[in-house]
């Protein structure tokens, strides 16, 4: 059974006047733990949310002024002409009349006559399934022997769009290949603040230098060709 | 005997004495936590405007604007880098038959023809024919030879060796695994 406990006025008014002194430093006390909680604390929360986006924005800024130095170190010409022999290399979609182009190129150069080909297209429509490197394959037929077949995948693999020759297929003197000529969709976005804008270094010179060797290779209008 | 033993005041005025001192002291605590938890309120409020205020926004918002001039070259160059990417890759990894071909060929005597030749990544089939069994044996040590030195060629399968009577050729199928 709990006693009961019996404060009267008289008790209330002694207890005051005992502790009347302690009141005033104990109030201060607890404002100063209410204002730790719901003054400080989330203060010290908005200085580190705003001392981490001062440093997100101090890499950002260091990042925009990398791409503004590597973008005004580029001649627009230069830009251009590495854009087209990169995009020509790898066409963001099948690009018929550039495989066309190489393949007759590639025939003319390696002095063979071409046979029948097929394309195999395969999905028209651009899908986001295949950012990577897809392929469109090409079956053709090349007349002449095993020379003529090595001179024309040789020439073949050394022109643009990029090609890989999946199967060769040598009789008497009619060859068969099945090439894969390559493409890459462009990525959905390619404004990115987000990551420098990077120069091209000497191996993409070199490649670039490559490529276009390959390009000045492989540019035969289709009409021109010793295609059938 | 040393002052500070001397007590002049009564046993009640010493309780006193110390409940003044007590509170006393509870107040300057309280003072001081109040003066403290105010400082530090104040000097964190400040910290987080200068942060906020500072100039990596405005710089941030100049070279923005700096860009935007450049954003045509920028796509340009990074689509650049993403197509070498890609073609970097796709040399890496396609098959140079050209080089094959090249390389098994070269040593093929004149007298030796090749009826059927058959080349993908798992292999290349040949089908050569002589009427010199000697050159056929001397294209066959060859490609044996390319086989011993690791180039181009690995295990190599003889399938047959056929002589025809009417024709008087003699036929030779074999099957070689690329490296």
């Amino acid at each position: 059974m709990n006693p009961k406990t019996n404060i009267d006025i008289q008790t209330l008014r002694l207890l005051y006047n005992k502790y009347k002194p302690y009141l005033v430093p104990v109030c201060i006390f607890v404002s100063c733990v209410l204002l730790i909680l719901f003054v400080i604390m989330p203060q010290v929360q908005n200085f580190l949310t705003a001392q981490s986006q001062e440093a997100q924005a101090k890499a950002k800024v260091t990042t925009l002024k990398q791409s503004i130095a590597v973008l005004s170190s580029l001649s627009d010409s230069q830009v251009n002409q590495n854009f087209q022999i990169a995009t020509t290399a790898m066409p963001d979609s099948k690009d018929f009349a550039g495989v066309l182009s190489a393949i007759t190129g590639a025939a003319s150069k390696s002095n063979v006559t071409l046979g029948d080909y097929s394309f195999t297209p395969g999905n028209l429509s651009p899908g986001k399934d295949d950012l990577r490197s897809p392929t469109m394959q090409v079956t053709l037929t090349v007349n002449g022997g095993a020379q003529s077949a090595t001179s024309f995948a040789q020439a073949l693999l050394h022109s643009l769009p990029l090609s890989q020759i999946n199967n060769i297929k040598i009789n008497n003197s009619q060859t068969s290949l099945t090439v894969s000529f390559y493409y890459k969709p462009y990525p959905p976005a390619q404004a990115n603040s987000q990551t420098a804008v990077l120069p091209f270094s000497i191996a993409d010179t070199k490649l670039l230098d490559q490529l276009s060797l390959w390009l000045g290779q492989s540019q035969v209008p289709v009409g021109s060709s010793s295609a059938r | 005997m040393s002052n500070a033993r001397i007590n002049l005041l009564t046993g009640e005025h010493l309780d006193v004495a110390k409940e003044r001192e007590r509170i006393a002291f509870v107040r300057i605590v309280s003072v001081i936590c109040l003066l403290v938890v105010l400082l530090v309120s104040v000097a964190l409020f400040l910290l987080t405007q200068s942060t906020l205020s500072s100039s990596t926004h405005t710089q941030e918002q100049s070279a923005l604007g700096t860009l935007k001039f450049l954003q045509a070259k920028e796509v340009k160059v990074r689509l650049t880098h993403d197509r070498l990417d890609a073609v970097l890759s796709v040399l890496k990894k396609r098959n140079n038959f050209d080089s094959i071909l090249n390389t098994v060929l070269q040593p093929l005597p004149a007298d030796v023809s090749i009826d059927s030749l058959e080349v993908d990544p798992a292999g290349i089939s040949i089908l050569a024919s002589s009427r010199s069994l000697f050159s056929l044996n001397t294209f066959t040590d060859a490609l044996t030879n390319l086989s011993k030195k690791r180039k181009a060629l690995g295990k190599i399968t003889l399938n047959n060796l056929i002589f025809n009577t009417q024709s008087g050729n003699y036929s030779l199928s074999l099957k070689a695994v690329l490296l």
